[in-house]
C-alpha cells in the first residue's frame, strides 16, 4: 500500500521545487508508516475511530484504505483470531478457578454459556467490531476500554490484539527521562562512580518511580496507613 | 511529603516525641488522640534495622544522595540524636553503615534482589513488551545506552521502566547496539514477549533491529519482523518538521554550515540569511549573551510592562521540542521591550556609547513591522504542531500510537490550507513546503 505516494501537485509554482519535497520527503514518511502496520491497527481498534476513520478521512485514496484494511486483517488472522481457543485448556481452568474462588461453582447454565462462547469464536469479532459505527461518546482511556473487554471471552482475542498495539509508546521520550535523572546522580562530585553503581541506581530509581517495586514490608505499610488525625498539630 | 508526615506521626504515636520534646505518656491530650485513632490495640511498629536500611537506601537512590552521606558527621549526629532520645532507636546508630563503600554494596545487593522481582513482573505481562532505547553521553564523558520496557500488567496497570543503563564502549553502530539489546532481553528472559520498538530516526537503529531479529531467530523466535516492528518517535518527527519550517528543509546541512562558520560574524550572517526568524534569533542571542545585557533587558521589560511576570526571552534550541515556537510566543509577549531594546542599542551605537564590536550586528537585525507580521504567520503555522506534541504527551506519558495517523492527517490538512492562504507569499510557502518535506525523517 502506498500512502500519499500519489500526491503530486500538478499546479505547483515551479520555483519552489515542492514536487521534489513531496516525493522525497512526505511520501517517504507515509511509506515508512506503511511499513509499520501498527499505526493503522491502532486507529482501527480505537472505538472512536475504527476503520470508519480511513473510509472517511482517506475517502479520496481508496488504495490506501484497501492497504490498511489488508494489513489489519492479515495481523488479525495470522496472530490473534482464535488465540484463546488455541489456549482453551488454560482458559477453561482459569474460568473455573475464578468461579470457584468467588464461591460460585459453575452451574449447568454457566457451562452451557462457556460452550456457547467457544462456538462464538467462529464469529469474526474483528468484523463484528467494525460493523458497528464508531462510538459516539468519547473514550478517553482506550487502554482501559479494551482492558475491560479482555475479561469477556467474546472479545478476548480482539482485546489482546488491541492491547498489544495500543500500549506501544508513540514517542521514545522515556530514555530521555532516564538521562535527565542520570544527569542528577552523576553530579560533578560523583563523576567517577562505577558503571555498575550507575546502572543499579538508575534502574532502582526508575522502578520505584513507576511503582513497580513498592515498600512491601508490613511495618512500612502500616506506618504509611496511619490515620491522618495523628498528623495534627500537637494540642499542647 | 506524606512520608515525612507519617514519620512525624510515627514519632508521636510510637515514641511520644513532639516538637517540644517528649510528650509525657498518659497526661497528654495527644495520647488520647492516639488512642482514639488506633484504639488500644492499634498497630505497634517496632524499630527494625532492615526497614531502616531499606528506607535509607530508598532516600539515597531517589534523592541522588552521595553514598558518603553516612560518613558525614552532621548526618551521623542527626541519627545519634534519634538514638539518644529513644532507647528503641539505639539500633539506628549501629545500623548506619560506616562508609560510602558499604552503601554502594547495599545498593548493588538491593538492585540484584529487585531485578528478580522485576523479572517476575515482566514474565506476568498481559501484553507484548515494547521497547524504546537511545544513546547518551553522560557528564562523565562516558557513553550509555538506555533500554526502557513498556507493557501492561494483568491488573491493567501500564508500566514504563528502565531495564538497563549500560556503559557503552566502542562504536555506536547498530550491530553493537543490538548486542546489548539482546543481552538485556535474554537476561530478563523476555524473548517470547518482544513487541515493538519506538526509537528515533537514526539509521543505525534499522541495523540494530535487523541484527536483533537475527538473534531472535537463532533463539527460536522467527516471527519478529524488524521492519514492521519499528516505530519512529513521533515527537521527533514533529520537531524536525518544525525545524524544517523555520530553518529550511535541509536542517542538518544548515547545522553543518553553522559549525563551519569560523567567527561570530559569519555565524550572525548565517542566521540572518534565514529572514525574520534569523533576525529574531540574533536579537535574542545578543540579549542573552551577557548578564549585564540580560539585566538591561529585564529593566526595559519592568518599565514597559509593570504587571508582567516574565522578564526574559529565550532562544529555541535544536533538540528541544517546540522550543522555537515557545521562543516566538515569548517574543510576542515582550515585543515592545525587544523593539525598545534594539532601538536603544542602535541609537547608542551610532552615538558611540556602546561597545561597537559586540552590538554592531543589531543594526541589521532590527525587526520591521513586516517582519513581525511574518513572525505572526510563522506562529500560526507552528501552533498545531505544538498542540499535537502536548496532546501526545498528556494522554499517556509516552503518547498513544492511535493518535499518530490522525495527527499526521490533521497537520497535512493544516499545511494544505496554509498553502492556499499564503499562495502569494513565496517565503512562507517555501517554509510550509519544507515542513512537509521533513515529515519523513
Amino acid at each position: 500500500m502506498v500512502y500519499y505516494g500519489q500526491v503530486i501537485p500538478s499546479s505547483s509554482p515551479p520555483t519552489f521545487h515542492w514536487e521534489v519535497h513531496l516525493l522525497t520527503g512526505f511520501s517517504r514518511y507515509y511509506s515508512k508508516t506503511d511499513l509499520c502496520p501498527a499505526y493503522a491497527i491502532a486507529v482501527a481498534l480505537h472505538p472512536n475511530m475504527k476503520l470508519a476513520y480511513f473510509h472517511e478521512e482517506w475517502a479520496a485514496k481508496p488504495d490506501w484504505i484497501a492497504g490498511a484494511v489488508e494489513s489489519i486483517d492479515h495481523r488479525w488472522h495470522e496472530s490473534y483470531r482464535g488465540y484463546s481457543t488455541a489456549h482453551a485448556d488454560e482458559r477453561v481452568v482459569e474460568e473455573q478457578e475464578a468461579g470457584v474462588e468467588e464461591g460460585y461453582p459453575l452451574s449447568r447454565w454457566d457451562r452451557k454459556r462457556l460452550a456457547l462462547n467457544q462456538d462464538n469464536e467462529n464469529v469474526d469479532m474483528m468484523g463484528r467490531f467494525q460493523q458497528d459505527p464508531p462510538l459516539k461518546e468519547r473514550v478517553t482511556d482506550v487502554i482501559q476500554y479494551w482492558f475491560g473487554k479482555s475479561m469477556d471471552s467474546h472479545w478476548r482475542d480482539l482485546a489482546k490484539m488491541a492491547l498489544d498495539y495500543l500500549t506501544i509508546p508513540a514517542m521514545s521520550a522515556e530514555p530521555e527521562r532516564v538521562f535527565s535523572a542520570a544527569k542528577l546522580s552523576l553530579s560533578d562530585r560523583r563523576c567517577r562512580m562505577g558503571d555498575d553503581a550507575v546502572e543499579a541506581l538508575e534502574c532502582l530509581k526508575s522502578w520505584q518511580r513507576d511503582g513497580l517495586i513498592a515498600a512491601s514490608r508490613q511495618d512500612v505499610k502500616a506506618m504509611e496507613d496511619m490515620p491522618h488525625a495523628l498528623c495534627q498539630e500537637d494540642p499542647e | 511529603m506524606a512520608t515525612t508526615k507519617n514519620a512525624i506521626a510515627h514519632l508521636r504515636s510510637k515514641h511520644h516525641v513532639g516538637p517540644n520534646g517528649i510528650i509525657t505518656a498518659g497526661t497528654s491530650t495527644y495520647q488520647q488522640t492516639i488512642e482514639k485513632g488506633f484504639g488500644q490495640t492499634g498497630p505497634r511498629i517496632v524499630f527494625n534495622i532492615d526497614v531502616f536500611k531499606d528506607l535509607l537506601l530508598q532516600w539515597i537512590v531517589q534523592m541522588n544522595v552521595s553514598f558518603h552521606v553516612c560518613e558525614d558527621t552532621t548526618f551521623r549526629s542527626l541519627c545519634s540524636y534519634l538514638a539518644a532520645c529513644q532507647p528503641d532507636y539505639s539500633g539506628v546508630y549501629r545500623a548506619l553503615p560506616q562508609s560510602g563503600h558499604a552503601i554502594k554494596c547495599y545498593v548493588l545487593t538491593w538492585y540484584d534482589a529487585m531485578r528478580q522481582e522485576v523479572m517476575l513482573q515482566l514474565h506476568a505481562t498481559h501484553t507484548k513488551i515494547h521497547f524504546s532505547f537511545d544513546m547518551w553521553s553522560g557528564p562523565n564523558r562516558r557513553a550509555y545506552q538506555a533500554i526502557v520496557a513498556h507493557w501492561m500488567a494483568h491488573d491493567g496497570q501500564l508500566h514504563a521502566v528502565l531495564l538497563s543503563l549500560h556503559r557503552f564502549k566502542g562504536s555506536h553502530s547498530g550491530v553493537n547496539q543490538a548486542e546489548h539489546l539482546w543481552c538485556t532481553i535474554t537476561d530478563y528472559g523476555i524473548e517470547p514477549f518482544v513487541g515493538m520498538f519506538n526509537v528515533d530516526n537514526a539509521s543505525n537503529n534499522d541495523t540494530a533491529l535487523a541484527t536483533l531479529a537475527q538473534h531472535l531467530q537463532a533463539g527460536g523466535f522467527p516471527s519478529f519482523d524488524p521492519v514492521s516492528a519499528r516505530l519512529r518517535c513521533f515527537g521527533h518527527v514533529l520537531n524536525l518538521a518544525v525545524k524544517a519550517i523555520i530553518w529550511g528543509a535541509d536542517i542538518e546541512a544548515f547545522e553543518v554550515d553553522m559549525n563551519a562558520a569560523q567567527d561570530e560574524l559569519a555565524e550572525l550572517l548565517e542566521w540572518r540569511r534565514k529572514g525574520p526568524m534569523g533576525k529574531l534569533h540574533n536579537i535574542l542571542t545578543c540579549i542573552l549573551k551577557t548578564q549585564q545585557r540580560r539585566d538591561e533587558f529585564t529593566n526595559v521589560v519592568r518599565r514597559l510592562y509593570p504587571t508582567e511576570t516574565v522578564h526574559t526571552v529565550f532562544v529555541g534550541n535544536i533538540t528541544r521540542w517546540s522550543s522555537d515556537y515557545e521562543s516566538i510566543l515569548r517574543a510576542f509577549r515582550l515585543r515592545e521591550a525587544i523593539e525598545d531594546y534594539v532601538r536603544t542599542a542602535i541609537r547608542q551605537n551610532r552615538n558611540g556609547e556602546r561597545d561597537i564590536r559586540n552590538d554592531n550586528g543589531l543594526v541589521h537585525d532590527e525587526l520591521l513591522p513586516e517582519d513581525w507580521a511574518f513572525l505572526l504567520c510563522v506562529k500560526d503555522i507552528l501552533a498545531p504542531f505544538k498542540e499535537w506534541t502536548l496532546r501526545l504527551q498528556v494522554r499517556y506519558s509516552n503518547g498513544c500510537v492511535a493518535d499518530i495517523l490522525p495527527a499526521m492527517d490533521e497537520l497535512l490538512v493544516h499545511l494544505e490550507d496554509l498553502k492556499v492562504q499564503f499562495a502569494e507569499e513565496p517565503h512562507l510557502l517555501t517554509m510550509i513546503n519544507n515542513g512537509w518535506s521533513i515529515m519523513d525523517k
